[in-house]
């Protein structure tokens, strides 16, 4: 029997009608259309789908929507200030990080979470906080480097 | 892939969510993190009809720690907030590595170490969607009459592949139990039946309410490797946790612990290559010589990822690197 959640996305509220069955994935993607988050092998595995919940990085195809309630959900649509680009987007840019782009909201909101969690993170912990996020164009090298140089510029700016 | 359709049941205690389990015997599964119960649910492997959701319950995600009850685990705690815990990583290290090592960092963020021990056992042929599953006849653990892991197999083959078991059958854990008629508590060396399809002693209508890791006798070092084909995500292809208890003069070994996953449908607790490391001082060599004996007891099988014969090559070099590894932590 379908139930009215209420999802707070981005900061925003949003009620929306859904069935227990449905993921925060299809909610996102399908009701508030919020297709910024991508479903790629809707099983956990490829981390297309990562949203913060609660800050954590979590896979929103195994998240049911309602169990999303109550808490603070943070899409790559929220990531940029308005239109200025999060300093993770423009790294990505600046450094060539993204191809086809399949992979990167998934892996601009994880290395988001890395960056608030451990501001100045080596290279071999950069490479496990992204190790449940697949890339199949860049073979992940421009990846690590701009979120490096991310942690990098904040270190100046301390 | 939708999920399976169910109807979301959401008790606030222990007693209601039992007593919800009896009132819907067999059609209703516990989902915590749901990291794997959903993704069966997909493949349309398991479709319960009703969902008993135990995150709404209080007091079932704690990490407690006192010198005389030992450590204290909530069926709730996530894999990453057990990983991290400076008290788990300082002295129940193996379980803080296998807790680290299930699947992908931000699975951790969800899956629950009750969930783990729970843990459905796997297999290539029946953890797959229904469309690939139509190609064949149904095995042993969909009702069938095969196995296609071991041809003219007589049960059902499929493994216990939980990182965390390891760990927690080495650290001398044991689980309490609880349904609407009582609660039991089971050693995690005895939790499984050693066959696929039965897979452990929880009953469908009871839960896990704690996990308890008794102190740990001063001077004893643990550790745990796996084995996978990619750095991440993967289930291993061998689990192994090794606990040694060392004297503090000499640092031989008073007491041992060796348990392993992912390799047989159970979980093995190898106290017969344990004992051989008791009463000497554990070296390379003593290691390499346990290490061959871990392989004749613990009777691996064959999988799609990996021959018997590539399996106790693994299971040996792991073994020997995780006994060294437990010994090393003494001098650090």
């Amino acid at each position: 029997m379908k139930r009215l959640i209420e999802l707070k996305v981005n900061g925003e509220l949003h009620d929306v009608v859904v069935e227990p069955r449905r993921t925060l994935l299809e909610v996102l993607r399908e009701q508030l259309g919020l297709t910024g988050t991508k479903e790629g092998c809707d099983a956990g595995d490829c981390g297309a789908c990562t949203v913060l919940l609660d800050g954590k990085p979590v896979p929103s195809c195994l998240v049911l929507a309602i169990d999303a309630q109550g808490k603070d959900i943070l899409t790559i649509e929220g990531v940029a200030n308005g239109p200025e680009l999060h300093p993770i987007q423009k790294a990505f840019v600046d450094y060539g990080a993204m191809q086809c782009g399949f992979c990167s909201p998934g892996m601009i909101i994880t290395a988001k979470a890395l960056l608030e969690r451990n501001p100045n993170p080596s290279e071999s912990e950069v490479r496990k906080a992204i190790s449940g996020n697949l890339c199949r164009c860049t073979g992940y090298v421009k990846i690590i480097d701009a979120i490096m140089a991310v942690a990098a510029q904040g270190r100046r700016e301390r | 892939m939708r999920v399976s359709n169910f109807e979301y049941l959401e008790p606030r205690t222990v007693q209601q969510a039992c007593s919800l389990l009896a009132e819907h015997k067999g059609k209703a599964k516990v989902i915590a993190g749901g990291t794997d119960l959903l993704v069966m649910m997909k493949q349309r492997v398991c479709t319960p009809e009703y969902l008993v959701n135990i995150k709404r319950i209080r007091k079932l995600d704690f990490i407690d720690y006192g010198e005389k009850k030992g450590l204290r685990i909530g069926p709730l705690t996530t894999l990453s907030v057990l990983a991290e815990h400076p008290l788990v990583k300082e002295s129940f290290k193996a379980l803080s590595q296998a807790a680290a090592s299930v699947a992908s960092p931000n699975i951790r963020n969800l899956a629950t170490i009750g969930g783990n021990l729970c843990l459905d056992s796997k297999c290539w042929y029946y953890n797959q969607s229904s469309l690939f599953r139509k190609g064949r006849a149904a095995c042993f653990k969909r009702g069938g009459d095969r196995c296609y892991v071991v041809k003219g197999g007589k049960f059902c083959y499929a493994l216990v592949a939980a990182d965390t078991v390891a760990a927690l059958v080495a650290l001398g854990a044991e689980a309490r139990i609880v349904s609407a008629t009582g609660e039991r508590t089971v050693p995690v060396a005895e939790f499984f039946t050693g066959q696929g399809d039965t897979l452990n002693v929880i009953g469908p209508e009871e839960m896990v309410t704690e996990i308890h890791v008794p102190t740990p006798v001063p001077r004893t070092f643990s550790a745990f490797l796996k084995e996978s084909f990619r750095g991440s995500i993967e289930f291993g292809i061998t689990n192994v946790a090794v606990a040694v208890t060392l004297d503090t003069g000499d640092s031989v070994c008073k007491d041992a612990k060796i348990a392993l996953t992912a390799v047989t449908s159970g979980v093995v607790n190898a106290q017969k290559t344990a004992a051989m490391l008791k009463g000497k001082k554990i070296d390379a060599e003593l290691a390499t010589e346990v290490a061959k004996t871990a392989v004749s007891e613990t009777r691996p099988v064959s999988s799609i990822w990996t021959s018997v014969y590539h399996r106790r090559a693994v299971i040996a070099a792991l073994v020997k690197r995780a006994t060294l590894q437990a010994v090393a932590e003494a001098s650090r």
